[in-house]
C-alpha cells in the first residue's frame, strides 16, 4: 500500500533521476542473492485483518530490528488497525508460509514509521546503518503486490534536499506491498525503509535514523506499547506543525510583485509557488494575476485524511475599462476560499468564522479567520484565512492561506506576519 | 311583497327564488315550485313549510338527501329561522328574509395604492424597468465587450416568462369576473420580477455594510416564498374585490407547485446547515461603495478578536460533538 506524491513533485524529479541512473557505476559488486539469504527470515509480510471476516484489508512489509521480537514497517501499512483497534486486527506472515498475531508499540506519525511486537522470536534482528554515499547500491525488500517476497536492487539518490525531514531517493522499483520493508546497503544492513513510489524507478525511502529515534525511546520504557494513540499522534502532529510553522516565521522570506502589492513568495524551501495567471485575451476588460503556493507535503493519517498541507494565493486584479459596479461583480465571484482534503463529519467540527476589516500594507482589508478543530486529534486544526482590499474602484487584491492539521496559534501568528510583510508600491 | 328569499348556489352562480306562498315544493321534476337542474336531486326533494309564522324544512329526498349544517335531515320536519344554511345534496341554499341588509357597493374607480398598477402608463413603465434591470444586471454581470444582440437573446426568455404570467393572472380574473384586467395584470407580472431583484440589492448592501449576511438570507427566503402568493393575492383583493383570506387560499394554490420546489430546496439548505459542512461560511460580500459600520481596526485587535471569537465557538462544537458521541 503506498500513497503517491504529488504530481508536480514527480515531474520535477523525473529529469534529475535520469541523470543519476546514467551516471552511477556498478563498482560495488556484491551478489543480489547472498543478500537476499542472508535477511530473507528476517522479513515479514505485514497483513491488517478484518476481526468479522478474517479476510487481509491491507497488506505490507516489515522487518525484524534491534530484538528478535520487534518489527518496523510504515505506519501507513498498518493505520487502520492503529485508527480502528475495535475492527482490524494485525498479523504477519513469514517468507516460510507461518503467521502469527502482533501489536503495536510505537509509531511516528510525522515520518510514517511503525513498531510492532511479536509473540514468539522472529528472527535474527537487522543492523541499522548511515546512508552510503550517492551512486551506491541499495537492495530493497518487501512483498510486492502480495506476489511473494523479492528483492530490487537500485540507486541510493541522496536524501531530498528540498525539506529537512526529506525522504531518500532511492532509484528503483518499489511496488504496493513492499511498504514498510527494509532497504539495505551492500553489507545488509538497514539505511531506509520503503515508503512511496512515483512509478519509472522513482522511489522513496524514509531515512533509518528516525527509526532509531523511536527505537531508542522504546529503550528507555522496556517496549511498553503506548496507551492512547489519537493524543500520541494530534502530539507528534502538533509538535511537527509549530516546528514546521516556526522555521518559516524565523526565515527570511523573498518578496514578489503582483499588482501594485509586494507579497512573500516561497517562505522556506518546502513551499513551491506557481504563476496561475489567464492568459489575457484580446477583449478583456480587467486584468488578473494569480499567484499559487503550496508545501508539498502531506501526512497521512488514514485512506481518508491527509494533514499538514500549507496552500497560499495572492490574486490581483484591476481594470481601466470597467465601472466600479461591473468590476466589483467580477472581484467579489473570485472571493471564495475554501480548504482542500477529505476530512468529514466523523474528523472535524463545522468551521467558525470572524470577519472585520484591517490595515493591510496601509490599505483597507476585508479579513477573516475560519478555524474547524480535529474530533479525535485534540489541539489539533484546519485554518483558513483570507484578506480583500476593499475601497479601491478599480483594483482588487485577494490573500487566500490555508492549513490542514495545524496548531491554530502558530497558524495565526504566520498569518499576521505574512500581513505585516505585504506593501503597497505606488 | 314576496315572505321569502331562497338561495341556492349552483357552480359558483347564485339563483334568488322569491317565495310567496307556502308550502313550497323543490326538486327536478317538472311539477315543482323550484326546479333544480341537476342530477344529483331527487324528483322531490324538500318541502318548505309555514305554520303560525315558523317555517319547516322537510326532506324528501331517500337518495342523496339534505343536509342542514353538517347534520342529515330524518323523515321529521325540522323548524330553521332565517336565515339558515343546508345542503341539498351537493347544491348550497339558504333561507333569507327579504329585509336582510346586503354587503356595501363596491366602488369600480380603484383607491389607494393600487391605482397605479391600473395605469397603463405605470404599468408599461414597470415592465420597462424590470426588462431594463434584467439587461444592467446581465451586463454588470459579463465583464467582457458583448455584442448588443446577446444581450437581447438572454433576456427574451424572461420577457416571455413574463408575458405568460400576466396571462395567467388575467386568466384569473377573466374566470373569476369575466374581465381580463390585463393592465394590473402586467404590472403584478413586472414586480414578481423585480422586487427580488430589489431584494437582493437590499440584501447585498445590508451584508456588506452590517458584516453580516443575516437580514441578506431572510431577504432571500422572502423573494422566494413570499412575494410571488402576496402579488397575486394582491391582485385578486383589488380586481376581483375578493376577501383577503379567500384571495390568499387562491395565491397560494396558484403558486403551489413552485411553492413545493422551493419548500424542498428549502428543507435540503436547512439539513445541511443543520448538519457538516465542509465549507466555511464567512462574509463574502465585496461592494464598491466601501460603505460599512464597522471602522478598520489594527491588524494587532482583529487577530486577538478573531482567536477568541473562532476558539470560542469550536469550543463549544467540540463539547457537542463529544456529548452526541457519549449518547450513541
Amino acid at each position: 500500500m503506498f500513497h503517491i506524491p504529488m504530481l508536480k513533485k514527480i515531474l520535477l524529479l523525473l529529469f534529475a533521476v535520469f541523470l543519476q541512473t546514467l551516471s552511477s557505476s556498478a563498482a560495488a559488486e556484491l551478489d543480489t542473492a547472498n543478500i537476499y539469504t542472508n535477511v530473507e527470515k528476517s522479513v515479514y509480510q505485514i497483513r491488517v485483518l478484518n476481526k468479522e471476516t478474517g479476510k487481509k484489508s491491507s497488506i505490507g512489509s516489515g522487518f525484524v530490528v534491534t530484538k528478535d521480537d520487534i518489527l518496523a514497517t510504515n505506519y501507513h501499512v498498518v493505520s487502520e488497525y492503529i485508527n480502528d483497534p475495535d475492527v482490524f486486527s494485525l498479523e504477519f506472515l513469514s517468507t516460510s508460509g507461518q503467521t502469527g498475531p502482533l501489536e503495536l508499540v510505537d509509531f511516528d506519525i510525522v515520518h510514517d514509521l511503525a513498531v510492532v511486537k511479536a509473540k514468539q522470536s522472529m528472527g535474527v534482528p537487522l543492523k541499522i546503518s548511515y546512508l552510503p554515499e550517492k551512486g551506491a547500491n541499495l537492495y530493497s525488500l518487501g512483498n510486492p503486490l502480495d506476489l511473494g517476497f523479492t528483492i530490487v536492487k537500485g540507486t541510493n539518490n541522496g536524501i531530498l534536499t528540498k525539506d529537512e525531514d526529506g525522504n531518500i531517493l532511492f532509484s528503483g522499483s518499489l511496488n504496493s506491498g513492499m511498504s514498510g520493508g527494509p532497504t539495505l546497503d551492500e553489507n545488509g544492513n538497514i539505511i531506509g525503509i520503503n515508503v512511496a513510489t512515483s512509478g519509472n524507478d522513482i522511489s522513496f525511502l524514509v531515512p533509518a535514523e528516525y527509526l532509531t529515534v523511536v527505537l531508542e525511546r522504546l529503550e528507555q520504557t522496556s517496549f511498553k506499547p503506548i496507551d492512547d494513540r489519537f493524543a500520541h499522534s494530534s502530539s507528534q502532529l502538533l509538535a511537527n506543525s509549530q516546528k514546521i510553522l516556526n522555521k518559516m516565521l524565523n526565515s527570511k522570506w523573498s518578496g514578489t510583485g503582483i499588482g501594485q502589492f509586494v507579497v512573500p513568495a516561497e517562505l522556506d524551501k518546502s513551499i513551491r509557488c506557481w504563476d496561475a495567471s489567464r492568459t489575457p485575451k484580446k477583449d478583456d476588460l480587467f486584468r488578473t494575476f494569480f499567484t499559487r503556493c503550496s508545501n508539498e507535503d502531506n501526512i497521512f493519517i488514514s485512506q481518508r485524511l491527509n494533514v499538514g498541507s500549507i496552500n497560499y494565493e495572492y490574486m490581483w486584479l484591476d481594470t481601466k475599462k470597467l465601472s466600479p459596479t461591473r468590476f466589483y461583480r467580477r472581484y467579489q465571484k473570485v472571493n471564495s476560499s475554501v480548504i482542500g482534503g477529505r476530512a468529514g463529519k466523523r474528523d472535524v467540527t463545522n468551521f467558525s468564522c470572524h470577519t472585520d476589516f484591517t490595515k493591510v500594507g496601509g490599505r483597507d482589508f476585508k479579513t477573516s479567520v475560519c478555524r474547524r478543530d480535529y474530533l479525535k486529534f485534540s489541539g489539533l486544526s484546519d485554518m483558513l484565512f483570507t484578506t480583500a482590499m476593499v475601497g479601491e474602484k478599480d483594483k482588487g487584491f485577494i490573500f487566500n492561506i490555508d492549513f490542514t492539521g495545524t496548531d491554530p496559534k502558530a497558524a495565526i501568528k504566520l498569518f499576521a506576519r505574512m500581513l505585516e510583510t505585504i506593501k503597497w508600491q505606488s | 311583497m314576496a315572505e321569502l328569499i331562497f338561495e341556492t348556489i349552483q357552480r359558483g352562480v347564485h339563483h334568488y327564488h322569491k317565495i310567496d306562498s307556502f308550502p313550497v315544493t323543490v326538486g327536478r321534476a317538472f311539477d315543482n315550485d323550484v326546479i333544480l337542474q341537476d342530477v344529483t336531486i331527487s324528483p322531490h326533494h324538500l318541502v318548505i313549510e309555514k305554520e303560525d309564522d315558523k317555517l319547516y324544512l322537510r326532506n324528501l329526498s331517500t337518495e342523496n338527501g339534505t343536509k342542514i349544517g353538517r347534520k342529515k335531515m330524518g323523515e321529521e320536519r325540522v323548524e330553521v329561522d332565517t336565515p339558515t344554511n343546508f345542503q341539498l345534496s351537493t347544491i348550497k341554499a339558504r333561507l333569507l328574509a327579504t329585509d336582510m341588509p346586503v354587503e356595501n357597493t363596491h366602488i369600480k374607480d380603484c383607491t389607494g395604492f393600487f391605482c397605479i398598477f391600473s395605469n397603463p402608463l405605470w404599468a408599461i413603465a414597470l415592465l420597462a424597468t424590470t426588462i431594463a434591470l434584467f439587461v444592467y444586471e446581465r451586463y454588470a454581470n459579463t465583464p467582457v465587450t458583448k455584442e448588443i444582440f446577446y444581450y437581447l437573446n438572454t433576456i427574451l426568455p424572461s420577457v416571455w416568462i413574463i408575458l405568460g404570467i400576466t396571462v395567467v393572472i388575467s386568466g384569473i380574473s377573466r374566470l373569476a369576473t369575466h374581465r381580463w384586467e390585463i393592465v394590473p395584470a402586467i404590472s403584478i407580472a413586472s414586480l414578481i420580477f423585480l422586487l427580488p431583484q430589489l431584494f437582493e440589492y437590499v440584501g447585498q448592501f445590508s451584508a456588506y455594510l452590517f458584516t453580516n449576511d443575516t437580514l441578506g438570507v431572510y431577504l432571500k427566503y422572502a423573494s422566494k416564498f413570499v412575494v410571488i402568493p402576496a402579488l397575486i393575492a394582491v391582485f385578486i383583493v383589488k380586481t376581483i374585490n375578493s376577501k383577503w383570506m379567500p384571495a390568499a387560499g387562491i395565491a397560494v394554490l396558484v403558486y403551489s407547485p413552485f411553492l413545493a420546489y422551493q419548500v424542498l430546496i428549502l428543507i435540503d439548505e436547512l439539513s445541511l446547515k443543520s448538519g457538516f459542512s465542509e465549507v466555511p461560511s464567512y462574509s463574502q460580500t465585496l461592494l464598491p461603495g466601501d460603505k460599512r459600520l464597522n471602522a478598520t481596526i489594527s491588524l494587532e485587535q482583529f487577530i486577538k478578536e478573531a482567536e477568541r471569537a473562532t476558539s470560542n465557538d469550536v469550543e463549544k462544537m467540540l463539547v457537542e460533538a463529544k456529548k452526541k458521541e457519549q449518547e450513541s
